[in-house]
C-alpha cells in the first residue's frame, strides 16, 4: 500500500488535532480554528523555518512574524545541528537586520577619492564591461576573489563565476584547516567527529562550547539532546580558563601554544600503559614501530613517544603538573567513547597543523575511527553537478596556489604581489570578507588593495575591506535572502539547511548570487550556457534536484511526523515522499532543511583515501611533500634537510614526518605574548552591528561596549595592575588599548584579548573596543601557510589606574582569586 | 505705676537694637539676597536637565542607585532637630537661658525642614507622578512613614515658630513697620490682654509637649527606610535611636554655627552671652559621647559577627574607598569636638564655632558613609559599585545650603530673631519667679524660729 | 492557580549568554549603550554572575544565570510606595511602568539587585524598535523594570489553552530564555504541580536557592553541578 505524501500528511493533521497537539508546530498546520483565533489577532502571526546565516554552523531558526514583520526568533527544534538552541548573536540577528548602519544603496568611488551614490544599473554595467574587457583579452586569470568562511553551494557559484570569466583565483580567506588531517589520514575535507555519541571529549585549545565550526552544535549534542545522567563529558587543555574551559570536568592550563606536546605526553602514557587499541593500531595505522624501506630504518611513533614524550618532560613544556598529564590520559582511556578535538588558540600558531597532528593520533591509538562517537566523514550530500564551460577557456592555474604544504595565505600573497608589473591581479571581489579586519598586516593588505585597478566589495556594510574598494554592492542580511548551508566543518551528521527570506529587503540591497549570475552573464554573453540560472533561487533548485530524487535522507521534520512513518513503515507500509522536485523543494522551503545522520562509511579505503590507506603515523605524504619542497635532484635525504631548515623546524629527518611537538614562534620584544580568543559573542562576523551583542560583550567579565585584557593574577602583580586598570597593548605593528580584567587559570606570561571588536560597520561611528589583530606581526604555520595569530610579544603600558571598589566574583565561595 | 512707664521705655529701648534687622535693613539684604538667590537659580537651571533627560545626568548607577539626594535629605532633616525639639524641651524643663535661643533654632528647624523634605522629589524617576503616593500611596512603605511624620514635624515646627512670634509682630505692626498690612495680617489682633497671653501660653505649652514626640519619630522612621531593608550595614535594630542621636547632635552644632555667625552680623552680643554657648556646647559635648558610643556598638557588632556581606561592607568603610570618608567622620564627630569641647581654655566662642562646623560636616560625612558603601556592595556581583555625584546634584547641593542661608537673611529681614517679648517677659516676670522657685528648693525657715543666720 | 517558578541546572548550564540575548529580544530591552555601560547602567533583566572557587584540582569558574528570582516573599515589594511592584495570585513579581515613580527603593530592597531603571528614555536607533515584540510594552524613562518570567508567555498560553478547552499543561507556558538554552539548562513550570518537571527538579537533591537564608524564598531554583 503506498500513501502519497499529501495524504500522509493529511493524516497526521487530522492524528495531530484529535491529539490535541500542536500550536503553529514546525511541520505542519493543525486544522485548528480555534487555536488561529486564539493566537492574538487572526491570521496576524504566522512562524517560518529558515536558518541563521550569520557564521557557518548554519543553525536552524524558527522567525515568529506580526503582521509580516519578525518580532522574534528561537531555535529549530527539528534541526539536527542546534536541536532548538541558538547562540547570542543569531539570537539578536533581527539587531542586524534593521541595523541603521547598513548600506542602503550601491557606493562608487570618484575622483576625490570619496564614496558617492550610484544607481545598480550604472554599476552593475561597468563591472561588467571591465570583466568583459579583461576576458578578451584573454586576462581573465588576472581576476580573483575572495570570500569568508561561506556555504559550499555558494562556494560553488563563485568558482563558476569566475569560471566563466576565464580565472580560477578563488580562495577563502579563512585559512585551510584540512592540511594536517590530509597528511595523516589523507582525507581532502576535514573529517567529521560524532559529538551525540561520544562520552569523554578531550579539547586541546578549542573552546568547544564558544568557538569552532559549530558551538551550538557541541553543546546540543553533547547536553543539550542528552539526559543529564549520558550527557558527554568535556576535558580542556589550554592555557586560558573560557566559559568552556570552565564547564570541563577537568581543566589543565599549559602555556600558550603547547597543547601538541601535552597531547604526546598523553599519547606516551596510553602506549605505556597500554591503554590503546592494539588491533585498530596493528591493522589500519602506518608507523607506529619502527619501520625499514630500501633496508634503512625509519622511526616509528612509538619509539618517538617513549624516548622524548614522557611526562615529565611534558610537563615541563606545557608549565603544568606531570601527574596531570597521567590522569588526562587515564581518563581519555576509560571512555566508552572517547574523542580528542583541537582547535582555537592550539591552531592559531605558528605550529598549528603539528598541534592537529599530535591530537588526532589520539584518535588513532585509541582506534575510534568509523564508529559512533568516533570520527567519521559526514554523509555526501547528492548534489546536481554545475554544467560544463563550453568552449572552455581553460582557466590558467590559480595564483593563490593550490591547498596543501608550502601554500602562502592569499591575502598575504595578494598583498605582496598587487605591486608587480603586469600587475597579478587586475580585478578582484571581495564577496561578504573581511580580511582588511581579520588578517594581520591589514593596513598593508589595504595599501594593496589601493593598487588594484578595480576592486568590487559585495558586503551588507561598509566595512574595513570595503572602505579600500572601488566599487561597494550593498547585499542583503540572511534574512533577506535565499541560501543553503551545507554541512558544517568537524560535524559528523550531514546537513542541508535552506534559508528563505522571512522579509522583504529593507533597502535596495541585492543577493551576492544573483548579483554575480547577472555579471556573468552580462559579461560573457557566449557562455551563458554554464550559468543558466536566472536568480540563485533557480540555481538551488537545479543544484538539489539530485537530492530530492537520491531518496537519501530525510527532511528536518518533526519527531512525531518521524516516528509515525517510521511506525507505519514497520508495518509494511510504503511512502512515497515527494511527487516530484517542486514538491521536495516546497518541502525542502517548508521545513528548511535536509539531513541525514552519521553513518560509517564501511569500507577503510574511503576513510584512509592515501597511498596505504590506513592512518599514517609516518605521513609518507608528507615525507613526499617535503622532499619536493626541498626541491632538485640529488639524495631524498639531502632535499629533506633542505626542506627542514628553510621551514625552520626543530625536528629531525624522521621526526619531522610524525607527530611531534615544534615549539610556537614569538616575533617582537615584549614581556606578553598576545593570545587572541573568540567568545560566543563574537560569532560570527555582524554581531556588532547589534547594540545588544555589544551590550552584552563581555559578559564572562561582566563587560560590555570594550576590549579587556585577561591577566593571571601573578602577570597583573608582575606587571603592577590590577583589576578595572585601562592599559595599552604596544607591538611594533601599532597599540590597542583594554581594560585589565584579573583572570584565574590565565598563563603566566600570556594577555588575552576577545576578538569580534574595533570593529567600523559604517562611517562616521565611533568604533567599539579595539581589534588585537592590528598589532599583530605575521608569522605563518611553515606547513599550511595560515598565519598565525599568537606569535605576537607585546608590551603593556597603563594608561589610567581604575576607581578603588569595582567586584567581579561572587565571594561566598572562593572569594578573590 | 511710673516703675512700670521707666521699665517699659528702658525695655522699649533695649528692643530697638533687636528690631535694627527688620527697620534698618540696608544694601547688605538685597546683596546677600541676590548672591544667594543666584546660587539657587543655577543650581534649577542644572536639575532641569535632570528633568529634560532623565536620572541619567546623575552620578548613580545600577547598584549604587541613591546618592547625594538621599545624603542630603537625611542630613537636612538631620540638622531640622536642632530647633522645635532642643527649645521645645528647654521651655518645657523652663531653662530659663533658653529664651534668646529658642527662635533661631525653631526658624532652623523650618527652613531646613522645607529644603530636606523635598529632596525625595529631586530624586523621582518620575517627579510627574509625585501625587501617586497621595492617590496610590502603600501604607505599608517606610517611605510613606516618612511623608506622614516629616509633614507633621512641619505643620508643628511652622505653628510652633508662628505662635510666639505674635507679640513681636504686633510690637512691629503698632510702631508702624512697612509692610504694615503684612504685620497687621499676622498679628491677628493681638493686644496683649491677659486673656490673650493666658491663651498663648497654653497653646505654646501643647504645642511643646506635642512636638517632641513628632521629632523623635521624624528621625526614627528616617532611619527606617534603610533599617527596614535586608541590606548589609543598613539591616539594624538601633538606627533608629542611633539616627534620632545623630540629628539632635548635628542640629545643635547648627545652631551653636547659626548663633555664633548672627551674632556677629546683628550685633547680638548682648544677648547671646559666653553662657548660653557653654550651656549649648557641653550638650553637644554629651551628645558627641553619645553619638560615639552608638557608632561603636553598631560597627563592633557587624564585625563580630563578621558576615561576609556585612564584611564587604565594614571594609569598604574602613580601609577600602571610603576609608577617608569615615575616618574623616570619626575625626569630625569625636576627636575634635571631644578635644576642644572638654576643657575650659578651648570652649571659647572661636573654639566652638570650629567644633560644631566640625560636627556639621562630620554627619554628613555619616550619612554619606550610610548610604553608599551598603549601595556599593551588593550581595551578588556587579561590574562596578562606583560612584561620583554629577555637576547637578553638586548644584543641589549648593542651592540646598543657599536657601538655607536665604531663609535666615529673609526672616531677619522681616522679623527679629530674638524673642523681645520673652525677654522681656524673662526681665518682668521669671527673676522673681527664679528667686521664688529657687526658695522653694532650698529648706523652710523653722516655724517661728529666728533666722538661720542667727546661729548659736 | 498556578505557582510559576524556574529551575537552573547549572550541571548543563555552559555559561553560553544566550538566555540573555533572548531576553533582550522577547522583552524588548534596549541597550543603554557605551558610556552607560561604563557607568555601570547595562540593560540586563538576566545576568550570568561569575562564581569563582577553589576545588582540589584547581580553580574553578561558574557562570550562574540570574533573573529576577520572583520571591514569594519579595522585599522589593514590601517597600513599594505606590503598589507599582507586586507580587501577582501566580507568584510573579510585576512592574506597572505607568505607576511607578522612579524612587528606586525596590532596587535598594533587592537582595540580588535583580532590578533595572531606566536612567533616559530608552534609545532604538534608527529602525530598531521595529523589531520590538508586540507582546511587551516599551517602557518609559525614569521607571523600574526587570524580569517578568514572560508573564505575557503565560496569558497567551492560558488564553490558548481556554480556547483549546483545556486546562494549562505542564510544558505548555516557556520563557524565552528557556526556549532557545541550547543546553536545555532550564525547567520552567508550576511549582504548585506536584508531576511538573520544574517542581520534580525543584524538589530534588541537588536543587539549592542563591541565599536561601534571607528567607526571600526565592522560585528560582539551581541544580548543583556534578562531579
Ligand atoms: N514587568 C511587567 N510588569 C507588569 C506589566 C508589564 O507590562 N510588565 N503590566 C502591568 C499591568 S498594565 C498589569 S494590568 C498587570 C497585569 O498583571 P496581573 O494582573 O497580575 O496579570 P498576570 O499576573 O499576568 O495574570 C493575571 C492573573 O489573573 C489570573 N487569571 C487569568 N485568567 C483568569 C480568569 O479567567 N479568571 C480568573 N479569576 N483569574 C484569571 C492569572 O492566574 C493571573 O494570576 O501587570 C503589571 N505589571
Ligand atoms: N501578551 C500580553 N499582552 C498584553 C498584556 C500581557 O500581559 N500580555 N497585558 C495587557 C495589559 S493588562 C495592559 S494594561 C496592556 C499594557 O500595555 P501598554 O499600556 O502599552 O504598556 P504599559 O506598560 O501599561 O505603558 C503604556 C505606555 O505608557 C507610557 N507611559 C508610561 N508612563 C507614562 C506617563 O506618565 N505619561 C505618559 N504620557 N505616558 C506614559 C509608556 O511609554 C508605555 O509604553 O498590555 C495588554 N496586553
Ligand atoms: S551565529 Fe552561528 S552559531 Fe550563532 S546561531 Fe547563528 S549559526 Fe548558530
Ligand atoms: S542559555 Fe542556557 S546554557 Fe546558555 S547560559 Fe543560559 S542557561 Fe546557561
Ligand atoms: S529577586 Fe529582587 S526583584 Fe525579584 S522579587 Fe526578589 S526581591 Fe524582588
Ligand atoms: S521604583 Fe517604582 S516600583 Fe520601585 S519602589 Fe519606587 S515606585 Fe515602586
Ligand atoms: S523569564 Fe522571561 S523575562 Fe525573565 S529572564 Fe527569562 S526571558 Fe527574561
Ligand atoms: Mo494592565
Amino acid at each position: 500500500m503506498i500513501i502519497p505524501r499529501r495524504e500522509f500528511l493529511s493524516l497526521l493533521g487530522v492524528t495531530a488535532g484529535a491529539a490535541g497537539l500542536g500550536g503553529c508546530g514546525p511541520s505542519w498546520e493543525v486544522p485548528d480554528r480555534l487555536v488561529e483565533l486564539a493566537q492574538r489577532g487572526p491570521g496576524l502571526e504566522r512562524q517560518i523555518q529558515t536558518v541563521c546565516g550569520l557564521c557557518p554552523a548554519g543553525c536552524g531558526l524558527t522567525v515568529r512574524l506580526v503582521d509580516g514583520l519578525p518580532v522574534g526568533l528561537k531555535g529549530n527544534r527539528n534541526h539536527p545541528l542546534n536541536r532548538g538552541g541558538l547562540c547570542p548573536v543569531g539570537q539578536a540577528s533581527l539587531e542586524v537586520l534593521y541595523s541603521p548602519q547598513r548600506l542602503k544603496a550601491p557606493l562608487r568611488r570618484n575622483s576625490r577619492g570619496e564614496f558617492e551614490p550610484v544607481g545598480w544599473e550604472e554599476a552593475i554595467a561597468e563591472i561588467a564591461e571591465r570583466l568583459g574587457a579583461l576576458r578578451d583579452r584573454g586576462a581573465g586569470g588576472r581576476i580573483g576573489l575572495l570570500h569568508g568562511s561561506t556555504s559550499s553551494l555558494f562556494e560553488d557559484l563563485l568558482r563558476q563565476f569566475l569560471g566563466v570569466l576565464g580565472s580560477a583565483n578563488l580562495a577563502c580567506t579563512e585559512g585551510s584547516a584540512v592540511l594536517p588531517y590530509s597528511l595523516s589520514q589523507g582525507v581532502d575535507r576535514v573529517p567529521g567527529f560524532d559529538l551525540s555519541n561520544s562520552d569523554v571529549v578531550l579539547s586541546f585549545g578549542l573552546d568547544l562550547f564558544e568557538d569552532g565550526p559549530a558551538p551550538i552544535h557541541a553543546i546540543s549534542a553533547l547536553i543539550g539532546s542528552r539526559t543529564t545522567a549520558d550527557r558527554g563529558a568535556l576535558l580542556h587543555v589550554g592555557s586560558r580558563l573560557s566559559p568552556s574551559a570552565a564547564k570541563a570536568q577537568r581543566f589543565v592550563p599549559v602555556r600558550p601554544g603547547t597543547h601538541g606536546a601535552f597531547a604526546l605526553g598523553v599519547a606516551n602514557v596510553l602506549v605505556r600503559e597500554g591503554r590503546y587499541d592494539r588491533d585498530f593500531v596493528a591493522q589500519r595505522t602506518f608507523g607506529f614501530d619502527d619501520w625499514t624501506e630500501q633496508g634503512q630504518q625509519h622511526l616509528g611513533f612509538r619509539r618517538l613517544l617513549l624516548e622524548r614524550y614522557y611526562p615529565d618532560r611534558v610537563a615541563q613544556i606545557c608549565g603544568c603538573p606531570a601527574a596531570s598529564v597521567a590522569d588526562m590520559a587515564r581518563r581519555f582511556a576509560r571512555a566508552s567513547a572517547p574523542l580528542a578535538l583541537v582547535g582555537g588558540e592550539a591552531t592559531a600558531g605558528s605550529n598549528a597543523s603539528w598541534n592537529v597532528m599530535a591530537v588526532h593520533a589520539l584518535n588513532a591509538l585509541m582506534g575510534v575511527f568509523n564508529r559512533p562517537g568516533g570520527v567519521m566523514p559526514a554523509p555526501q550530500i547528492p548534489l546536481t553537478a554545475l554544467p560544463p564551460l563550453q568552449p572552455p577557456p581553460g582557466p590558467a592555474a590559480s595564483i593563490f596556489g593550490r591547498a596543501g604544504l608550502g601554500r602562502r595565505d592569499p591575502v598575504e600573497l595578494l598583498a605582496t604581489r598587487a605591486g608587480d608589473a603586469p600587475p597579478a591581479v587586475e580585478a578582484l571581489f571581495l564577496v561578504e570578507t573581511n580580511p582588511v579586519h581579520w588578517k594581520p598586516r591589514g593596513a598593508k593588505l589595504a595599501e594593496a588593495l589601493q593598487q588594484i585597478p578595480l576592486v568590487v566589495a559585495l558586503t551588507p556594510f561598509l566595512d574595513e575591506s570595503a572602505r579600500q574598494a572601488d566599487l561597494v554592492l550593498p547585499t542583503h542580511v540572511f534574512l533577506e535572502g535565499w541560501q543553503a548551508w551545507s554541512t558544517p566543518l568537524t560535524t559528523a551528521l550531514s546537513v542541508l539547511g535552506l534559508a528563505q527570506p522571512v522579509v522583504e529587503p529593507l533597502f535596495e540591497t541585492r543577493h551576492p548570487g544573483d548579483l554575480l549570475l547577472e555579471l556573468a552573464r552580462r559579461a560573457v554573453p557566449d557562455l551563458a550556457s554554464a550559468v543558466p540560472w536566472s536568480d540563485y533561487t533557480e540555481y538551488l533548485k537545479y543544484r538539489l534536484t539530485a537530492l530530492a530524487s537520491s531518496g537519501q535522507g530525510s527532511l528536518l521534520s518533526g519527531a512525531f511526523e518521524e516516528s509515525w512513518r517510521h511506525f507505519l513503515e514497520q508495518r509494511g507500509w510504503r511512502f512515497l515522499r515527494h511527487r516530484d522536485a517542486e514538491d521536495f523543494w516546497n518541502e525542502l522551503v517548508r521545513q528548511a532543511g535536509w539531513w541525514s545522520p552519521p553513518s560509517s562509511p564501511g569500507h577503510w579505503e574511503w576513510l584512509f583515501p592515501n597511498q596505504s590507506q590506513r592512518y599514517e603515523f609516518f605521513s609518507r605524504t608528507l615525507r613526499q611533500r617535503l622532499i619536493e619542497e626541498g626541491g632538485s635532484g640529488e639524495s631524498a635525504e639531502r632535499s629533506l634537510q633542505r626542506a627542514i631548515e628553510s621551514l625552520q623546524l626543530a625536528a629531525g629527518p624522521d621526526e619531522v614526518c610524525l607527530p611531534h611537538y615544534e615549539p610556537p614562534s614569538q616575533l617582537g620584544e615584549g614581556d606578553l605574548t598576545l593570545v587572541p580568543f573568540r567568545p560566543i559573542t563574537a560569532r560570527g562576523d555582524l554581531g556588532s552591528a547589534s547594540p545588544m551583542v555589544m551590550e552584552m560583550f563581555g559578559y564572562p567579565v561582566l563587560s560590555g561596549w570594550e576590549s579587556w585584557a585577561e591577566l593571571s593574577a601573578e602577570t597583573a602583580q608582575e606587571l603592577g595592575v590590577d583589576e578595572g586598570d585601562w592599559v595599552a597593548l604596544e607591538s611594533e605593528e601599532g597599540s590597542i588599548e583594554a581594560r585589565v580584567r584579573v583572570q584565574p587559570g590565565a598563563a603566566e606570561g600570556g594577555v588575552y584579548v576577545a576578538l569580534g571588536l574595533g570593529r567600523e560597520l559604517a562611517e562616521h561611528r565611533s568604533v567599539v573596543g579595539s581589534n588585537p589583530i592590528r598589532i599583530m606581526l605575521a608569522d605563518r604555520d611553515g606547513l599550511s601557510g595560515n598565519l598565525s595569530l599568537t606569535s605576537t610579544r607585546v608590551r603593556l603600558r597603563l594608561l589610567q589606574r581604575a576607581p578603588a571598589g569595582s567586584r567581579r566574583w561572587t565571594q561566598e565561595e572562593g572569594g578573590h582569586v | 505705676m511710673k516703675n512700670a512707664t521707666n521699665d517699659n521705655a528702658a525695655s522699649a529701648y533695649a528692643d530697638q537694637e533687636l528690631l535694627r534687622s527688620v527697620e534698618q535693613s540696608g544694601a547688605g539684604f538685597r546683596v546677600a539676597s541676590t548672591l544667594l538667590l543666584l546660587v539657587l537659580l543655577a543650581g534649577w537651571l542644572l536639575f532641569s536637565r535632570q528633568l529634560l533627560y532623565g536620572m541619567g545626568v546623575t552620578g548613580l548607577n545600577q547598584p549604587v542607585v541613591w546618592g547625594f539626594y538621599i545624603v542630603n535629605f537625611v542630613f537636612f532633616i538631620g540638622i531640622s532637630h536642632a530647633g522645635t525639639l532642643i527649645s521645645a524641651i528647654l521651655r518645657l524643663s523652663n531653662a530659663e537661658w533658653r529664651r534668646p535661643i529658642t527662635r533661631m533654632a525653631e526658624v532652623i528647624t523650618v527652613v531646613v525642614l522645607a529644603i530636606g523634605g523635598f529632596h525625595p522629589v529631586l530624586d523621582l524617576g518620575r517627579p510627574d507622578r509625585m501625587l501617586n503616593i497621595f492617590t496610590a500611596g502603600r501604607l505599608q512603605s517606610p517611605l510613606l512613614w516618612d511623608v506622614s511624620s516629616i509633614t507633621a514635624y512641619f505643620m508643628a515646627s511652622t505653628v510652633y515658630l508662628y505662635i510666639p512670634m505674635i507679640p513681636d509682630i504686633a510690637l512691629l505692626r503698632d510702631r508702624g513697620t512697612w509692610p504694615h498690612w503684612f504685620y497687621t495680617f499676622l498679628a491677628w489682633g493681638w493686644q496683649g490682654t491677659p486673656r490673650q497671653r493666658k491663651v498663648l501660653d497654653r497653646a505654646v505649652g501643647i504645642m511643646m509637649v506635642l512636638v517632641i514626640p513628632v521629632a523623635i519619630s521624624v528621625h526614627t522612621v528616617i532611619s527606617y527606610i534603610f533599617a527596614m531593608t535586608l541590606q548589609p550595614g543598613w539591616h539594624s535594630t538601633i538606627f533608629g535611636p542611633y539616627f534620632v542621636v545623630g540629628a539632635i547632635f548635628s542640629g545643635i552644632a547648627a545652631l551653636l554655627v547659626v548663633m555664633i555667625v548672627l551674632r556677629r552680623i546683628y550685633h547680638l552680643e548682648r544677648y547671646l552671652k559666653q553662657v548660653h554657648f557653654d550651656h549649648l556646647s557641653k550638650l553637644l559635648l554629651v551628645m558627641s559621647l553619645l553619638w560615639f558610643y552608638f557608632t561603636f556598638s553598631e560597627y563592633l557588632t557587624a564585625f563580630f559577627g563578621h558576615e561576609p556581606t556585612e564584611m564587604r561592607v565594614f571594609f569598604h568603610k574602613f580601609l577600602g574607598p571610603y576609608a577617608i570618608f569615615f575616618w574623616g567622620m570619626v575625626a569630625c564627630n569625636f576627636l575634635i569636638p571631644v578635644g576642644i569641647l572638654s576643657f575650659r581654655r578651648t570652649r571659647t566662642i572661636p573654639g566652638i564655632l570650629v567644633a560644631s562646623c566640625a560636627v556639621v560636616v562630620g554627619m554628613w560625612l555619616e550619612r554619606l558613609n550610610i548610604v553608599v558603601p551598603s549601595l556599593a556592595n551588593p550581595r551578588l556581583p556587579y561590574p562596578t559599585g562606583f560612584y561620583f555625584p554629577s555637576l547637578v546634584e553638586w548644584a543641589m547641593f549648593a542651592g540646598g545650603i543657599a536657601t538655607f542661608i536665604l531663609g535666615f537673611v529673609v526672616f531677619a529681614r522681616f522679623f527679629p530673631l530674638i524673642s523681645i517679648w520673652e525677654i522681656r517677659e524673662g526681665r518682668e516676670h521669671s527673676i522673681p519667679e527664679t528667686t521664688e522657685r529657687l526658695q522653694g528648693y532650698l529648706p523652710d525657715p523653722e516655724p517661728g524660729g529666728t533666722p538661720v543666720s542667727a546661729g548659736r | 492557580m498556578s505557582r510559576w517558578g524556574m529551575v537552573f541546572d547549572l550541571d548543563r548550564c555552559t555559561g553560553c549568554s544566550n538566555c540573555m540575548a533572548a531576553c533582550h529580544q522577547e522583552n524588548n530591552l534596549a541597550a543603554s549603550g557605551p558610556e552607560e555601560t561604563r557607568l555601570g547602567r547595562a540593560f540586563h533583566w538576566i545576568r550570568l554572575l561569575p562564581e569563582a572557587s577553589q576545588s582540589p584540582h584547581g580553580v574553578r569558574i561558574q557562570f550562574i544565570p540570574q533573573p529576577c528570582f520572583q520571591c514569594d516573599d519579595p522585599p522589593c515589594v514590601r517597600v513599594c510606595p505606590v503598589h507599582a511592584t507586586y507580587l501577582s495570585e501566580e507568584g510573579i513579581v510585576g512592574q506597572v511602568y505607568s505607576r511607578c515613580i522612579g524612587c528606586r527603593y525596590c532596587m535598594a530592597a533587592c537582595p540580588y539587585s535583580a532590578k533595572v531603571f531606566n536612567w533616559y528614555e530608552p534609545n532604538w536607533e534608527g529602525d530598531l524598535a521595529k523589531k520590538a515584540n508586540p507582546d511587551v510594552s516599551m517602557r518609559p524613562k525614569g521607571v523600574v523594570e526587570k524580569c517578568t518570567f514572560c508573564h505575557h508567555r503565560i496569558i497567551a498560553a492560558r488564553e490558548e489553552s481556554r480556547a483549546r478547552g483545556r486546562a494549562l499543561e505542564d510544558g505548555d507556558v516557556t520563557t524565552a530564555c528557556a526556549e532557545s538554552c541550547p543546553a536545555q539548562a532550564i525547567i520552567f513550570g508550576d511549582l504548585d504541580d506536584p508531576q511538573s518537571r520544574v517542581s520534580l527538579a525543584a524538589r530534588g537533591p541537588r536543587a539549592f536557592r542563591l541565599h536561601d537564608d534571607l528567607g526571600t524564598e526565592p522560585k528560582v531554583y539551581y541544580l548543583a553541578e556534578q562531579e
